[in-house]
């Protein structure tokens, strides 16, 4: 059961007019589109409630435990379209989430993490990919042994993109990059989005915080009521952000 | 931020549908009441309709419990013998079956909300463990006072010459229009609930527990009071069963007896007014039609599959495999039906556009999609919240 | 000595079976979160299976290996064929898998435990491993090889268990999964094939629980019943997702039914673990090496 497909390469990733909706509810994606191409990053900012999550959610794949619903559109990374596959195809396609919460297994020593995200590569390739994300974040290389549950906030989000940097993918989803982590931490993630970035890698991220987001990202896109706007639109900065 | 949406939106667009769903239901229970009460009805049938009468206060009670609250239990049986038992006392002592069957729901009641402090207190499955040791212990009891050194109960628990308001208790039609006016009584005492506050607490609960303690609802104490009313509907019920059949004994409060109302809440259709009431008559059903079909050549071959003992193991067969098969293919029960046809009739019109005709207080979700892919692990939810 | 002799008999093999049977449940719930009331029926099937190929086999283990491949192959399809659809259909509704999962589990319990004796008839089997016969006796107490036998090959399959969970690559899996499911697939996991890995081996623990079972009384389906109920109270005492908890919580549940037989009498023999199990859930509802997540709701 090791994963055999090509997960390595540069691809960028085109999403066009995704519908989601929810289940006995109102459609919370309504044909949102967007395109990240690699060694860029793109920053989604909206008030509350606008489907943001919902958006990253669903280019991430399909669940069917959630009451939200796939209703159409396509999500194509490279030459591939990926629209309505589970989430764990899609992942193993090359594109990883760091979702809002559970961003690391509490159980799972960060070691063991690095681990179950190493089998995405051939098995040469492991253990170089292993040195240079430690290289490239020398403080998670010293919470090998800890477990997820025993690290703070920002060294989760820390060990987050450590993770999945380890996979090699072609494009990194981050929900709430830096919601609930502390101004220094906030920092500290800044500058490991920094190094991302020389990694030929298309970042998407959603960010509350406006002036985070203009300051880690090569664009910045506005999300209101389930549609992409321009991030100047006066609705976009409605709660205060 | 759903949850207030629904506590605000669903209700209203319900309740019409419950109350409908159990007004039709009292029309039809007083309709067989009074066919039963000219002599329309066969006493052939009478005899069944009568045992499927008494399964369905069980099977309401369980409802309440497992599908408007989300609580899943097994303990029909021993909530059933505790019922059976109180009322059987009060009748020897005071001769009054209206104070037996009053009591024995009471002490369903009491019994209910004592094992629910005791297992609501956590997390929901307990329950289920807690109901499996309400049955154990209860019928244990029974079978310690009826098998002690010089028992008069060796042979059951007899119950002596009921009236019910003046009127005797002694065929079956007199039992079936009794049997159909409380079964009334208890739809719509359930309708009321549904439809009140009750109802949109137990909807905001299965939504998001989190969410609805937030929104001011004590879960733990809703989930209490709910699982003991439902259990003294099931004593309730408990009562009738043993009264109708004339005695009680330990050997028929079986883990299969208990069994037998889950799977007819899960063919009725789970949070649903009519729901019970078809799970009881299928369930309660099968037996029967499978009895008088051992006689012909495919019931005696079925029975010789294992030297002549088998249609009795073919019941249980059957109607899991019937359980199973609705938890699989139509998980809203039969109680679904006219949601199925009305969409049938109906293929263009907007999907969630038909009203619930079983009266789901979640708002009816109409068809099912059918899943687009293959479904996904059990369980699992925790990461959600 | 020798009431108390008496009342330790046996206990070894009990807490065996016990044992056995709860690591197929607490593997379940790991993966799934699904407390599993099939698990003795379940276990049922396969040591049928065994009983029959080793009268037709004319020897015992040749149809142990048989009924282990079977056993595996059972539990893998029981979950895709059944649970899985069940948890898919209930979520495409909106409704609450979990408790239309645990229904469910007792419907085929149910079910199970009468496919058996509708094909094979309902008499009992009495299930004869041959092992060099030995035994040990003081006062009331006697300890025979099966016994030991029975008992060190629980600890093997759980200690083996849960090294495997620790060290290999698929433990690692299934570790992730049972951590946090949705992150998981997002590590490209599939929950799926976890869960389907997972029922078949506790299909596999839940059959050597009940050989074990049928090797001190005659295998019967109404037995395997009441075996996969009143294993609960072990469960619950060990903590519902520790594995080394099972251990602990089989062993004190075994002792408190012996005792209670020994020194109450026989018939409080079955009713005792649910005793038990209610004091548990007043006393001690998360169990002694579960984990803390048992909030208030």
């Amino acid at each position: 059961m090791t994963v055999t497909e090509a997960t390595t390469g540069v691809r960028s990733l085109e999403v066009r007019d995704l519908v989601v909706s929810y289940l006995n509810g109102p459609t919370a994606v309504r044909g949102a589109g967007l395109s990240a191409q690699p060694g860029t990053v793109v920053a989604l900012v909206g008030p509350n409630g606008a489907g943001k999550t919902t958006l990253l959610q669903a280019i991430a794949g399909r669940e069917r435990r959630t009451a939200a619903r796939l209703v159409g559109g396509s999500v194509r990374l490279g030459e591939r379209e990926l629209f309505g596959l589970p989430t764990e195809k899609v992942a193993r396609a090359g594109i990883a989430m760091i979702p809002d919460r559970d961003k690391v297994f509490g159980d799972l020593t960060v070691d063991e993490q690095m681990r179950l995200a190493l089998r995405f590569l051939p098995r040469g390739d492991r253990a170089n990919s292993r040195t240079e994300v430690l290289e490239a974040f020398p403080r998670v290389a010293g919470w090998l042994e800890r477990k997820g549950a025993q690290l703070s906030g920002g060294e989760r989000q820390l060990v987050a993109m450590a993770v999945a940097l380890c996979r090699r993918p072609a494009v990194l989803l981050i929900d709430e990059m830096s919601q609930g982590l502390s101004p220094a931490a906030v920092v500290m993630v800044g500058e490991a989005l920094t190094e991302l970035r020389t990694r030929n890698l298309a970042v998407v991220l959603v960010e509350q915080t406006a002036s985070v987001a203009e300051r880690v990202s090569d664009r910045v896109l506005g999300f209101v009521r389930g549609e992409v706007v321009d991030a100047d639109s006066p609705e976009v900065h409605a709660d205060g952000h | 931020m759903s949850i207030l949406q629904n506590l605000k939106r669903r209700p209203a667009q319900t309740s019409r549908s419950v109350r409908r769903t159990s007004l039709v239901l009292v029309a039809v229970l007083a309709l067989y009441a009074l066919l039963a009460a000219v002599g329309a009805v066969d006493g052939a049938y009478l005899g069944q309709g009568a045992v499927v009468l008494i399964a369905a206060f069980g099977a309401y009670g369980l409802n309440l419990i497992t599908g408007y609250a989300g609580l899943a239990s097994i303990g029909n049986a021993g909530f059933m013998a505790i019922g059976g038992i109180i009322g059987w006392s009060v009748l020897e002592s005071t001769g009054s079956f209206e104070l037996a069957l009053l009591l024995g729901g009471v002490a369903g009641l009491v019994s209910g909300g004592i094992v629910g402090a005791i297992a609501l207190r956590w997390h929901g499955f307990y329950l289920v463990l807690a109901t499996l040791a309400v049955q154990a212990i209860v019928v244990f009891v029974l079978q310690e006072i009826q098998l002690a050194p010089g028992s008069e109960y060796l042979a059951g628990f007899t119950f002596g010459p009921m009236t019910f308001f003046g009127v005797d208790l002694f065929d079956d039609t007199t039992w079936t229009v009794l049997l159909a006016v409380l079964l009334a009584v208890v739809v719509l005492l359930i309708a009321g609930l549904v439809d009140g506050r009750f109802g949109r607490a137990w909807m905001a609960i299965r939504e998001n527990e989190r969410a609805a303690d937030v929104c001011g609802i004590n879960v733990v104490w809703m989930k209490i009071l709910t699982f003991a009313i439902g259990s003294a509907i099931i004593a309730f019920g408990g009562v009738l069963a043993a009264a109708y059949a004339g005695s009680m004994s330990y050997e028929s409060f079986t883990l299969e007896v208990s069994t037998s109302f889950v799977a007819m809440i899960i063919v009725g259709g789970l949070g649903s007014m009519a729901g019970p009431l078809l799970g009881a008559l299928v369930v309660r059903l099968i037996p029967y039609v499978i009895q008088s079909n051992g006689n012909t050549e495919v019931g005696r071959a079925l029975n010789d599959i294992n030297g002549g003992t088998g249609l009795p193991f073919l019941q249980t067969i059957l109607y899991c495999a019937i359980v199973l098969a609705f938890l699989v293919f139509e998980p809203m029960g039969l109680a679904n039906l006219g949601n199925r046809l009305r969409g049938l009739l109906a293929r263009r019109r907007r999907p969630g556009g038909g009203d619930s005709g079983g009266g789901d207080p979640g708002g009816g979700p109409p068809v099912p999609e059918p899943p687009r892919n293959d479904p996904e692990p059990v369980g699992a939810e925790r990461s959600r919240a | 000595m020798g009431t108390l002799g008496a009342a330790l008999n046996g206990v070894l093999l009990l807490s065996a079976i016990y044992a056995l049977l709860s690591l197929g449940l607490v593997l379940i719930f790991r993966a799934t979160r699904v407390l599993n009331f099939a698990a003795g029926a379940i276990g049922l099937v396969g040591a049928y299976l065994v009983y029959e190929l080793s009268t037709i086999f004319g020897s015992f283990y040749p149809a142990l290996v048989v009924g282990i491949v079977v056993a595996i192959a059972f539990g893998a399809l029981i979950y895709l064929g059944v649970l899985s659809p069940i948890s898919g259909a209930r979520a495409s509704i909106g409704a609450s898998t979990d408790v239309g999962v645990v229904l469910g589990t007792i419907i085929l319990a149910e079910l199970l435990i009468a496919a058996v004796p509708f094909f094979a008839g309902s008499r009992g089997r009495p299930v004869d491993v041959p092992l060099p016969a030995w035994q040990w006796s003081a006062g009331g107490l006697t300890i025979s090889s099966l016994q030991i036998v029975a008992f060190v090959l629980m600890i093997a399959v759980v200690v083996g268990v849960a090294v495997g969970l620790r060290r290999s690559p698929l433990g690692l899996r299934m570790r992730a999964a049972a951590d946090s499911p949705r992150l998981a697939r997002l590590n490209g996991i599939s929950t799926r094939e976890v869960a389907t890995v997972t029922w078949a081996l506790s299909a596999l623990v839940s059959m050597l629980g009940v050989l074990l079972y049928a090797t001190s009384t005659d295998l019967q389906p109404a037995s395997a019943a009441g075996l996969g109920a009143a294993l609960f109270p072990a469960l619950l005492l060990g903590g519902l997702d520790s594995i080394g908890g099972c251990i602990l919580g089989s062993i004190v549940l075994a002792l408190v039914q012996s005792f209670s037989a020994v020194y109450l009498g026989g018939e409080w023999m079955a009713v005792s673990p649910y005793i038990f199990l209610l004091l548990v859930l007043i006393v001690r509802p998360q169990g002694f090496f579960g984990k803390a997540e048992f909030s208030r709701l």
